[in-house]
């Protein structure tokens, strides 16, 4: 049901709203496949990770460099993207993984400032401070109608059929085994290592699934705006999907969404008018975290608090 | 080459000094509640912003030095008692997360009220000019921040070595629950340790205002090198956040030297390699991993 709401959504547009909007709801659209790697390991796996961003920044840069460098080519360019932020997740989930708890927290944020340094600090490659901006759209026929990527209505749907592939993903991922055993992660980690789970491979597991879907959000963000800069990869934008996350509703993959809408959607009306909008966001955080754990979602659908052993 | 290290090198234990300031409160706050405050960086902001305030209106900057650490103070007791307490004994995770909500905030609040804009602190006029030391010429302001943080840093550790709070604090640190079950009110030891390191880490930012700008960003740009500091030095040692401490100020500022632009790289490898050698830190011990 609701996914026919998103696709009927740019029939309102220049008649119901701006179609400035589509542009918002394209963008929103996307961290949605970013918040949904963040769910599945902050949520379901409990493994909170500052690094998010850096898997998004990278899967970002990844399909930069793909287009600027490589044949003009949609699988490519999110390929790239996708590769890129894998890797990285595959290196840099090995060695946080060792860490538990807090630890594993502190480690994915180094780990991302490391990254962030990096990248500003690139060079030619990497653009340095100011980015890859022009990044050239790339060419697609649908039924051999070209694409005009001038009409925002075209990126809304290529995010949006992204999207609806990536969340029915996310979905069969939770309801599967590998889904449960996150839950007994994330309520004792000891009880699943005596029952015989070899829990740090389940856990780079994850790891690596969260990027791959940071990475793709990257992808598909370089694309639409056709710029990237070092921001992307900072750990603060890792703290703002993880406010999202938390006001939404952590763990039950459409809180964060719910989350995304909201503080993006009021940032960009806000943000006109109050440059500091984001301590409302951070106040609302902080209340949920002391009184109401379960988040709007959580409020909404009147869950009980999910309890952690 | 000479001529160039050893400023650098001054430069880089000033900045580790400050650190080291920033660094205990951080690691015994850890180390006795189990808290990785976040926060932690935003208290520093508040000092350089209080103390530019205060040395605004007052004109002098040695009560700033005073009444910026007490005004903070009073905002992490406020903090303490408020937002941390009602959070022990649940997830050390929902802490975590509170006081990373906290720094958002305060960050914010920072801009909202003074600005977006850098400012600049001048050093107090009784230590401005420099001094003739090993050969080249130092600002005396540099020489006087350092011999204070390492001054307090000594003192915190006669405190805690000699001391009965500091043994409680000590004991506290090690084994919460034994301390707690002796009898000793663990709770008011804690708000005492958070309210201290917070001052801690506002003196920090005050002493900071006239060797680097002040801009509400620096909370945040701050706090990864303290928890660096930290993790290398191990969280919870209080001889591992000043040997840490003053390892991440004293490496950026030579690998600047050698390496310009790459030396906060230089920090992270550090960082890194003791994440995989020893992931307790050099002072830590296996005891206080998660």
């Amino acid at each position: 049901m609701s996914v026919l709401l998103l696709l009927a959504l740019p029939l309102g547009s220049d008649l119901l709203f701006n179609s400035y909007y589509l542009d918002v709801a394209t963008r929103i659209i996307i961290i949605w496949i970013a918040l949904l790697g963040f769910d599945l390991l902050a949520g379901y796996a409990g493994l909170v990770s500052f690094g998010h961003a850096m898997f998004f920044g990278l899967g970002a840069y990844g399909a930069a460099l793909a287009m600027l460098h490589g044949p003009p080519s949609l699988p490519l360019f999110l390929l790239a993207g996708v590769g890129t932020a894998t890797v990285a997740s595959i290196i840099i989930g090995y060695f946080s993984i060792r860490s538990r708890g807090v630890y594993f927290i502190l480690t994915t944020l180094v780990f991302a400032e490391f990254a962030f340094q990096s990248v500003l600090n690139g060079g030619s490659v990497t653009g340095g401070r100011n980015g890859l901006s022009s990044l050239p759209k790339v060419p697609v026929n649908v039924a051999g109608i070209g694409i005009d990527w001038g009409e925002p209505i075209a990126a809304y749907y290529l995010v949006v059929a992204v999207f609806c592939a990536a969340y029915s993903v996310a979905r069969r991922i939770v309801a599967s085994p590998f889904g449960s055993t996150l839950a007994a992660i994330r309520t004792n980690e000891d009880r699943a290592t005596y029952l015989g789970y070899d829990v740090a491979a389940i856990k780079r597991r994850v790891f690596t699934i969260s990027g791959m879907f940071a990475g793709l959000a990257g992808a598909l963000w370089a694309h639409h705006q056709s710029y990237v800069s070092p921001e992307l990869l900072h750990w603060t934008f890792s703290g703002q999907l993880l406010i999202m996350t938390w006001l939404g509703g952590v763990g039950t993959l459409i809180g964060p969404l719910i989350g995304g809408a909201v503080l993006t959607l009021l940032a960009d009306l806000l943000s006109s008018v109050m440059k500091n909008w984001l301590i409302i966001f951070g106040v609302l955080y902080i209340v949920v975290v002391l009184f109401a754990p379960q988040g709007l979602w959580g409020i909404l659908t009147r869950r009980s608090r999910r309890e952690r052993a | 080459m000479a001529d160039a290290v050893i400023p650098q090198l001054l430069n880089g234990l000033t900045i580790g000094a400050i650190l080291v300031l920033i660094a205990i409160g951080l690691t015994l706050i850890f180390g006795l509640m189990g808290v990785v405050n976040f926060a932690h960086g935003a208290m520093y902001m508040l000092g350089a912003y209080l103390t530019m305030e205060a040395v605004a209106i007052t004109g002098q900057f040695w009560i700033a030095l005073i009444v910026a650490p007490l005004g903070v103070g009073i905002l992490g007791l406020l903090l303490e008692l408020l937002m941390i307490r009602p959070l022990y004994g649940r997830d050390p995770l929902l802490q975590v997360l509170l006081t990373f909500g906290v720094a958002v905030v305060l960050r914010e609040a920072v801009e909202i009220i003074w600005g977006p804009r850098i400012q600049l602190l001048l050093p107090p006029a009784a230590l401005a000019g420099s001094v003739e030391l090993l050969g080249i010429q130092y600002p005396v302001y540099r020489l006087a921040v350092l011999g204070l943080a390492l001054g307090i840093a000594g003192a915190i550790w006669l405190v805690l070595r000699y001391t009965n709070i500091g043994l409680v604090i000590r004991s506290g640190a090690y084994d919460r629950d034994m301390v707690d079950a002796l009898g000793i009110n663990v709770r008011r030891v804690f708000t005492g340790v958070f309210v201290a390191g917070t001052m801690l880490a506002a003196l920090a930012g005050a002493l900071i205002g006239p060797l680097r700008s002040v801009h509400p960003d620096m909370g945040t740009d701050v706090i990864i090198y303290a928890f660096v500091a930290v993790i290398i030095g191990g969280l919870g040692s209080f001889p591992g956040a000043i040997a840490g401490a003053l390892l991440v100020g004293i490496a950026e500022l030579l690998g600047a030297l050698v390496f310009p632009g790459m030396a906060r790289a230089i920090v992270y490898i550090i960082v890194a390699v003791v994440m995989i050698v020893r992931p307790a830190g050099l002072f830590g011990s296996d005891r206080t991993s998660a």
